[in-house]
């Protein structure tokens, strides 16, 4: 995921908890825009480190190189 | 939770691929869907066109087509620069969301009749008009900065199968006396059942093609959800400031506005732009936007009808 789509998708998020809070005493629905809002942001947040982690070794590898 | 039908078999498309069932759809069948499905829509509109013409629902129907060309024109920027989407994939999802979601509606009147709130009856005819301008403005999307020349762009715009089909049903529906009854229960009774079978193929289809979708696809998700809620806002605001619908008529196009083509526009892209992948702009009106809208968005976009009809 690029950083655009990651900004993108964190302002979605974002968007639909704040929203959906907002509006949640009027509306059930609301409360399911709020939750899917967070559940954006959870898995977009655990998505960017996944990708981190999947990098990783490939950093290390380098750093070893370099060192040697 | 029961599902509606016709999404039922779409699932039961993407599980019939996913199990690498031995099956393959007939390709004369699908055209033969396609076929029916968008003549279907044509005519319905022309039939509402004929008992509610007037000047009123001229201008409203002017004010309809502006939504359906400024829909795809906001959508298609977002899956550029925040996606990084190709232009032909872009502009194919940006038509979809351009034009409206015929299942999304039925769903929208049910609720509005379950609760008793009134609302113009003539709005079949907004769901053609809706249909057309998005296609066109998907394919000028897609081929804007190409080499082709103007009278093949319009050619493409204005004479692709999709809008030529629903056009002519539109015209017939409109001119035809009443003998078109007896052929109606072709395009009216049986449209639910061509529908489930046409989804059932888009959904072998998107199951087909899942790989590009799992590339973009927190992305895909988050686009097809914030769609409709822009969507919403512009229908609701044009219906209630411009047209002076009542509450159920500012809920209905606001419905329209937020919903995604899974019939006309699929069909008409599968014509005019092949080289797109269908299966993202499927697997984003089909399976994220249409049951966000019928979970969510249709109870908001009436509370969003409320509060502004009563302003």
């Amino acid at each position: 995921m690029s950083v655009r789509q990651f900004i993108f998708v964190y302002f979605v998020g974002c968007l639909f908890a704040a929203l959906g809070g907002l509006l949640a005493f009027q509306q059930m629905a609301s409360w399911t825009l709020c939750a899917v809002g967070i559940v954006l942001i959870s898995a977009n947040i655990l998505s960017q480190l996944s990708n981190r982690k999947a990098s990783m070794p490939d950093v290390a590898v380098a750093q070893n190189s370099a060192w040697r | 939770m029961s599902l509606d039908a016709v999404v039922l078999f779409f699932i039961f498309g993407v599980i019939i691929k996913l199990a690498k069932v031995d099956f393959t759809f007939p390709r004369g069948l699908s055209q033969s869907l396609m076929l029916i499905l968008l003549l279907a829509i044509g005519l319905k509109g022309g039939i509402a066109l004929k008992s509610h013409a007037n000047l009123e629902l001229v201008l409203q129907g002017l004010a309809v087509v502006m939504i359906g060309v400024i829909i795809p024109l906001i959508a298609f920027p977002i899956l550029r620069y925040f996606g990084e989407i190709d232009k032909t994939n872009a502009a194919s999802i940006a038509a979809h969301y351009g034009s409206v979601s015929v299942g999304t509606f039925a769903v929208a009147i049910a609720v509005l009749e379950s609760q008793n709130i009134a609302y113009e009856s003539y709005f079949p005819l907004f769901v053609v008009l809706l249909e057309i301008p998005a296609i066109a403005v998907g394919i000028w999307l897609a081929q804007k900065q190409g080499q082709q020349r103007i009278s093949e762009l319009m050619h493409e715009m204005f004479l692709n199968a999709g809008v030529v089909l629903m056009l002519g049903g539109l015209v017939i529906g409109f001119s035809a006396n009443e003998s078109i009854d007896q052929i109606m229960p072709l395009f009216k009774n049986l449209f639910s059942g061509v529908l489930a079978l046409f989804l059932l193929e888009m959904g072998l289809i998107a199951a087909s093609r899942a790989k590009e979708l799992q590339q973009n696809g927190l992305f895909v998700i988050a686009f097809a959800m914030l769609m409709p809620l822009l969507g919403a806002t512009l229908g609701a605001t044009v219906g209630t400031a411009l047209l002076g619908l009542s509450t159920g008529g500012v809920a209905l196009l606001a419905v329209l506005a937020a919903s995604a083509s899974y019939i006309a526009v699929p069909a008409a892209m599968r014509v005019a732009l092949p080289q797109a992948n269908h299966s993202l702009s499927i697997a984003s009106s089909l399976g994220v936007t249409f049951p966000f809208n019928v979970l969510i968005g249709i109870p908001l976009y009436l509370l969003l009808a409320q509060s502004l009809t009563t302003l």
